[in-house]
């Protein structure tokens, strides 16, 4: 701490600051006593970065990220196509997927933070975005896929790394934050029940009903009913802009 | 983009039809969601194996039926329209005759279109199956002005479905028994059963309040359907309104003799020892209960074991099947235990009680005690290990004797006093004799001021710790 400590007293002639630490590069700057100011960055935004000025391709890209996460970098974001990607290319045995070192890396990726106490509030970005990432793959999968039975079991797998809203909240005994992430689950349950491709409709429901819908009821009825009154607030704004979809 | 209606409805089919049946159903009973797409969906009512009738055809067969027509027309499930004949029996019952079946609705004259045929048929149904007063009176409001439109008939239908007679007889018949199937998913059936929750903390509140108005404002109407209800919840003395039962003669008392559950049981006799003087009626009714209570070779037992069962599966799935998530734990053990005793009532024709008991042991007893061992931490006292025949035999016969004790020694009834001593003899000869002075499920909830200011340090850290554990009720 103390060399950057150091740094951080003259920031004269400095345009940006890379930083690992999640203290660290908290927030969007870095100010020194003299009222210089410095971007706050990490490993994260200069993979970005390389990306966005194409010194980087997609390829590259996903590496570096799988690295991070492979070596418990925490709250690494993932995108819905990254996460497609590595899981159409992962292999199906018996109905389940095969880890690849790739899903392996994302699932510990988000697991190690719950398990280590590590989430703070303001990382919930990453979590709404590691929650709608799922939520996506899952959804394009099973409209892209020629293969139900693929389709099931990349499913599965998908709703295994799902963060529950409930399990990630920080404060239980708050009824007010409580409230809010039962919300949240009911939401993103609520979501899953819009599908609207004719021909896997019937299979894709099924699967829903067995795998999800199913242990919520019975688990958390309350939860449930505002899965399906969410439902039809979705359902009428659909009506309003069928484009929207 | 403005949707035209067509557009409008095929977009609804799309998103709606293949959701999963529980989750289509609730968009699809949503009149007021529905309503707003100028969507009138229609649903089905299965007519044996052959064919299934559009519903609003069939009620307003039903309708011609009870204004005594012969004939109507109903649609069928693939868009035909056909002729059926009609009937009426007894008590409102509307037949449908159907490629030469028959079909028997009941209580089809509450769709009836004249005003006094529909109010009597209300009177006949919550006479038969209460509903709470409020609801009732809201029910005959709707009747005096109009007829029932059909999604308020299948309203009126699922509630009086949702009583404890009517749970009653759906079980009497004899059927394939699993968890789901015993445990009622209408959260009203419950709070008919046992009075709903209003913000009570404590069972002596509860008592005095949301139970004792709603009990109040039943009786006053249908006391023999109330007194049968509270039978069931005579889990505990202190749940047995005395006061407001006292009005009834002794023969009144009948139905809880009918009983086949042990709580009802008990409730005729401790019902039977608050009466003053010793009438034959009063000495042989206060005999039949204990006899059928606790001396009647197998049938006592047997109904211990039916008992001991239901409360297995329906104590742990209760919170789920009521949808109440928050409620405290007395409420929770009062519905639970109650609704074992209905079940109880209504398995009356089941002759193995004991393998009965061994398939619920089996399957839910973990799941049971897993349970339990949550419930400790708020009621310490009662062990749900107790829900054992013998552990409920015993408090039976405790009870009993409790409510003897309250006679006056010279004016108590010999053949009660012989009949308890038979019962305890028997408790004495299997060694559970010390059990009949076990704490009950609801003694946990006596609020008794207790002294501490003796008790030793060692052994007030260890109360604390027991009281500050990190288990929670999911």
């Amino acid at each position: 701490m103390a060399p950057s400590l150091d740094l951080m007293s003259d920031l004269s002639a400095i345009t940006a600051v890379a930083a690992d630490d999640r203290c660290l590069n908290k927030l969007p700057t870095w100010s020194d006593g003299s009222g210089h100011h410095a971007v706050a960055a990490s490993t994260l935004s200069i993979l970005a970065a390389l990306k966005g000025g194409n010194r980087l391709d997609e390829e590259a890209h996903r590496r570096a990220r799988h690295k991070l996460r492979a070596a418990g970098y925490i709250a690494v974001p993932l995108e819905p196509d990254e996460l497609k990607h590595h899981l159409l290319a992962a292999p199906i045995t018996d109905r389940k997927v095969r880890e690849t070192p790739e899903l392996k890396a994302v699932r510990e990726s988000i697991s190690i933070v719950r398990i280590n106490c590590a989430f703070v509030e303001a990382e919930e970005p990453w979590l709404t975005g590691v929650r709608f990432a799922v939520y996506r793959a899952l959804r394009e999968i099973w409209m892209e896929t020629t293969d139900l039975d693929h389709a099931e079991a990349q499913g599965d797998w998908l709703l295994s790394i799902l963060p529950d809203p409930l399990a990630w909240c920080l404060h239980p005994e708050n009824d007010l934050v409580w409230a809010a992430v039962r919300q949240q689950l009911a939401t993103q349950i609520g979501l899953m029940m819009v599908f609207l491709d004719g021909p896997r409709q019937k299979r894709y429901f099924a699967w829903l009903e067995n795998r999800l819908l199913a242990r919520i009821r019975n688990a958390h009825p309350g939860i449930w009913d505002a899965s399906v009154e969410f439902l039809k607030s979705y359902i009428a704004r659909l009506m309003e802009t069928p484009r929207g979809t | 983009v403005e949707l035209n209606p067509r557009q409008r409805a095929e977009l609804f089919r799309l998103i709606v039809n293949p959701l999963p049946p529980l989750a289509r159903g609730r968009l699809l009973l949503d009149k007021n969601f529905y309503a707003q797409f100028g969507i009138a969906p229609k649903s089905w009512f299965p007519l044996g194996k052959e064919a299934e009738i559009e519903i609003k055809t069939l009620h307003d067969a039903l309708r011609a039926a009870v204004s005594k027509r012969k004939s109507a027309t109903v649609e069928l499930r693939n868009s035909q329209r056909v002729r059926v004949k009609l009937g009426l029996g007894k008590g409102g019952q509307a037949i449908v005759q159907l490629l030469q079946k028959k079909f028997a609705f009941s209580d089809a004259d509450l769709l009836s279109r004249d005003k006094r045929t529909r109010v009597k048929a209300l009177r006949r149904v919550f006479a038969q199956r209460p509903l709470d007063i409020p609801e009732q009176d809201r029910w005959y409001e709707t009747a005096s002005q109009r007829p029932l439109e059909d999604d308020e008939y299948v309203t009126l239908i699922m509630s009086l479905g949702a009583t404890p007679e009517a749970v009653r007889e759906a079980f009497r018949e004899l059927q394939e028994l699993n968890s789901e199937k015993l445990m009622p998913d209408q959260p009203n059936y419950y709070r008919r059963l046992v009075g709903g929750l209003a913000g009570s903390s404590s069972l002596r509140d509860y008592i005095k309040t949301e139970l004792a108005k709603g009990r109040e404002a039943l009786f006053q109407r249908y006391p023999q359907q109330t007194l049968r209800r509270l039978g069931f919840t005579a889990l505990w003395q202190p749940l047995i309104p005395f006061e407001l039962l006292s009005s009834l003669h002794v023969r009144d008392l009948t139905p809880l003799l009918q009983a086949e559950d042990p709580f009802s049981l008990l409730c005729g006799f401790e019902l039977c020892c608050r009466r003053s003087g010793t009438s034959t009626q009063l000495v042989e009714f206060g005999e039949a209960f204990l006899r059928k209570l606790l001396l009647e070779p197998k049938k006592s037992l047997g109904r211990c074991n039916l008992f001991c069962a239901c409360a297995m599966i329906t104590v742990p799935n209760l919170l789920q099947a009521a949808k109440a998530a928050n409620a405290p734990l007395f409420w929770v053990r009062l519905a639970g235990l109650a609704h074992a005793g209905v079940l109880t009532d209504a398995l009356q024709g089941l002759q193995d009680t004991l393998g009965f008991l061994r398939w619920v042991t089996e399957n839910w007893l973990a799941n049971y005690l897993w349970h339990g061992v949550v419930d400790r931490r708020d009621a310490p006292r009662w062990n749900p290990e107790w829900i054992s025949p013998e552990h409920l035999y015993a408090e039976l016969v405790g009870r009993a004797q409790g409510a003897l004790h309250l006679v006056a020694e010279k004016t108590r009834p010999p053949s009660w006093v012989s009949a308890i001593g038979e019962a305890l003899d028997q408790l004495k000869a299997s060694g559970k004799l010390a059990a009949a002075y076990f704490p009950g499920p609801f003694d946990d909830f006596n609020e008794v001021t207790t002294v501490s200011s003796g008790i030793p340090g060692g052994r007030r850290r260890a109360r604390e710790g027991r009281t500050s554990g990190g288990c929670s009720r999911a």
